[in-house]
């Protein structure tokens, strides 16, 4: 199978160009290549970092895209047109999961418990993660989804509307539910002052 | 003027540092090796998508065209097969060895089988039947056809037959209507007991008694 190196100069539209044109894998490659890491980590997050998982759907996600790439003429980003094929899959996904994993605070407190003085930043830091990772997986699902896609990825709200397809006010609305939910998380976690959180709700 | 928007997004601010200083969630990084096969792997599942969307003959061509040593071995692994097939069927034998055998649907008969050994390509086998007699049967029905034929042909039966047809000669008009019929008898003499009438017979009988 061969990487043509100079198809990496090339941007998203250009890339896709060629693959309308015949070159399909050559080009394909290369758009795997640039994306993978992306799809692959928004997947993770979305599959509550079961590794397996995110792998599964991240390649279901480019095979899927790679039939589908024909017909696609540009109306979208490239990242998130395959954004919102990942997302398909992972929705396909859990529906087949039905159950999603839980995970318990236990491994978080037992991190600290067993941390070392000399990584003691580098602990806090990792325990917070965790906090928040738990805290993310506890949201509804839009709300879920929305924090991830604008905090993580990045993507902006109108992009979220065009994935999702809810309205750009409506993803506002959800995504400061959920910031505001993970600050009560992390709060009772002792990582945000009270006086702060109490002052939040005060203004709402 | 400040938005609504912009309000929730200063308020939301300490919350969102907080979370940017704790890192990615899920954000371990596989192992190395993982990000050099994972394109690999793609594109294989690609390919064998596309394989599994063509035909089959387009699907054996390639197979074929990518693997001709293989390809070859297996052919010839078929053509041996059916050989040797063909070389060891049982039922399969030569033409000249055949003998069709149509059984008797009543009694036994002898069967008589006659084959084209020299011409291989002749019309089908015939095949010929006659019932099982004793030697002795057959002896004497050789004589009494002999001695029925040779009465047939005597001068003795022709006058009787010509007394027998002046004794039943019908009216002229009877005559006018049976001339056909009467024509057609002439033509067809005798040649069998099975073609006689009931008093001809008892006429060869009387002059074969006569005649012994």
């Amino acid at each position: 199978m061969a990487f043509h190196q100079e198809y990496l100069l090339l941007t998203d539209e250009e890339l896709v160009a060629l693959f309308h044109k015949g070159e399909r894998h050559g080009s394909f490659t290369v758009i795997v290549e640039r994306y993978q890491k992306r799809i692959y980590f928004a997947a993770r997050r979305m599959m509550d970092g079961d590794h397996d998982e995110a792998d599964e759907v991240a390649q279901d996600t480019f095979v899927k895209a790679y039939e589908a790439l024909e017909g696609f003429r540009g109306e979208a980003k490239l990242y998130t047109w395959l954004y919102r094929i990942m997302m398909n899959a992972v929705i396909q996904r859990s529906r087949k999961k039905k159950s999603r994993r839980t995970v318990g605070l236990e491994g978080v407190e037992n991190t600290v418990e067993t941390g070392e003085i000399s990584a003691h930043d580098q602990l806090v830091q990792r325990e917070t993660t965790k906090i928040i990772e738990k805290a993310i997986e506890t949201l509804p699902p839009k709300q879920r989804e929305v924090f991830l896609m604008r905090f993580y990825d990045e993507l902006p709200y109108e992009e979220i509307a065009n994935i999702s397809g809810t309205s750009v006010g409506g993803l506002k609305a959800n995504y400061f539910h959920a910031v505001k939910k993970i600050g009560e998380y992390l709060h009772q976690y002792g990582k945000i002052a009270p006086e702060f959180m109490a002052s939040f709700n005060a203004s709402v | 003027m400040i938005t609504q928007e912009e309000k929730d997004d200063e308020r939301l601010l300490p919350i969102l540092r907080e979370i940017s200083k704790a890192g990615t969630p899920y954000g371990e990084e596989p192992d190395p090796r993982y990000w050099s096969n994972f394109r690999v792997r793609v594109m294989e599942r690609v390919e064998a998508a596309e394989i599994r969307r063509q035909p089959l003959a387009s699907r054996l061509w390639q197979w074929i065209t990518e693997r001709p040593l293989r390809a070859g071995a297996v052919g010839f692994s078929m053509a041996a097969l059916v050989l040797a097939g063909v070389l060891t069927n049982p039922f399969a034998t030569s033409q000249k060895d055949v003998a069709i055998v149509q059984p008797a649907p009543q009694m036994h008969h002898d069967t008589v089988v006659t084959t084209p050994a020299a011409k291989p390509l002749a019309l089908p086998e015939h095949v010929i039947t006659k019932p099982s007699i004793d030697v002795a049967d057959q002896q004497q029905i050789a004589s009494t056809n002999r001695a029925v034929t040779k009465m047939l042909h005597s001068k003795e039966y022709a006058a009787h037959l010509q007394h027998a047809a002046d004794a039943s000669k019908p009216s002229m008009a009877e005559a006018d209507q049976s001339v056909s019929t009467v024509t057609a008898s002439a033509s067809d003499l005798p040649v069998s007991l099975n073609e006689l009438t009931e008093s001809q017979l008892e006429s060869v009988l009387h002059s074969l008694e006569q005649n012994k």
